[in-house]
């Protein structure tokens, strides 16, 4: 959010732009429908490449940010996911993220978006999407990881595994909808951890 | 916050997991002894937050080549963050520090172009409990910010020859005792005496 680790590549043809401001529409469309207990933004004059689930305290909100919303690489099923992923930090159980024990933390919004927001959003809307292409979709937007910067993750209960990106990505992709907890995950041991102490 | 792309993949993910690890278990609680033991408020009018960040380590610290990302830090404290939002952090920093009920500051950030400066949500004026969580005791400091930093924005951190004094130019500052390290040690199983 303060800092750029995405590279921008935004649409700039007015015809392209006029398309993708009709798609979002839409998707923005069926998931109010789908999911009204969640307010959706677009944030359109945000060049950052980033979605971001926000919670202000009764209000849960689900924000896309212009850099994002209107990247040329992207299209309909990456946006979904997006969308899905977002929604699922605020519907999911489980690990939570310890920045913020009201949110669900990574893996477990992936988990949420592929099963029950998938198909919630199917059921009540019609629309679907292909993981495969969704996550190969994401997967071109991000840059390779620097060495000793971007990739490297660091040991121990305050950063879960799941922020490993392409790692997650990949094993979406492989398993699809049925995504498996995470056994090793510390999140959730770390969550009861920190809260005894308060 | 949760967001698609790890904040995590660079150095906002630093920042944030580096000031709430200062602000949380042995660190916070160095932090407390040391407001008591040397007398010195951290966060009082008389220290900047550019120079506490840089003595208490919160800055991105790691490589992210073209990104200069330290110095990009220390222009956002400096530069970006009026008055009114440095003290408003002072305010609950200082208190997180001398009440006891406060165990722990978490940190965030938000991005919202409808903003017309950084500050803190809800706002930089509410009172200090309506910064608290729902356990009341752990401070939420949650930044909105109007765009990321520009590349071309950078500034340095005041060193250790430009300390923080007092209105009458005495030296404030005191060395800060920080917990050791520990290292885990593996524990091995006994050998087993071999057979004769």
């Amino acid at each position: 959010m303060l800092f750029a680790s995405v590279p921008r590549n935004m649409i700039d043809d007015s015809r392209s732009l006029a398309e993708r401001s009709d798609q979002l529409e839409d998707i923005f469309t069926d998931l109010r429908r789908a999911f009204p207990e969640i307010e959706f933004e677009l944030d359109a004059a945000s060049r950052t490449v980033n979605a971001q689930a926000i919670d202000h305290g009764d209000i849960r909100i689900v924000r896309l940010y212009g850099g994002l919303a209107f990247h040329r690489l992207i299209d309909h099923d990456g946006l979904v996911l997006t969308l899905l992923h977002e929604i699922g930090h605020h519907l999911a159980t489980g690990g939570r993220l310890t920045v913020n024990s009201k949110l669900a933390c990574e893996c477990m919004a992936d988990r949420w978006a592929l099963t029950k927001g998938a198909a919630r959003l199917e059921k009540r809307t019609g629309r679907s999407f292909a993981i495969d292409n969704a996550v190969a979709n994401l997967d071109r937007l991000t840059i390779p990881p620097k060495d000793g910067a971007a990739s490297r993750n660091d040991a121990g209960p305050r950063i879960c595994w799941g922020w490993n990106w392409p790692k997650r990505k990949r094993l979406l992709a492989k398993r699809g909808g049925s995504l498996p907890l995470v056994r090793n995950c510390p999140m959730p041991d770390h969550y009861v951890l920190q809260n005894s102490h308060h | 916050m949760g967001t698609l792309f790890p904040i995590g993949g660079g150095p906002d993910n630093e920042i944030i997991n580096t000031l709430d690890k200062l602000f949380s278990g042995a660190n916070f609680k160095a932090l407390v002894k040391h407001r008591t033991e040397s007398g010195e408020d951290l966060f009082d009018k008389n220290h900047r937050l550019t120079r506490v960040a840089a003595r208490i380590g919160a800055y991105p610290a790691r490589d992210y080549g073209s990104d200069p990302a330290k110095k990009k830090w220390f222009y956002f404290l400096h530069k970006e963050l009026n008055k009114a939002t440095q003290d408003a952090i002072k305010r609950i920093l200082g208190d997180a520090l001398k009440n006891p009920k406060i165990k722990a500051v978490s940190f965030s950030v938000e991005e919202n172009t409808a903003a017309a400066h950084p500050h803190l949500f809800p706002s930089n004026d509410e009172p200090l409990a309506n910064y608290l969580d729902t356990t009341r005791a752990v401070y939420l400091v949650k930044m909105i910010v109007k765009k990321q930093l520009d590349d071309g924005n950078v500034d340095d951190p005041p060193g250790d020859n430009d300390p923080d004094k007092s209105d009458s130019g005495s030296n404030l500052e005191h060395p800060i005792k920080w917990p050791a390290f520990k290292g885990s040690r593996r524990q091995f199983a006994k050998r087993r005496k071999p057979r004769a």
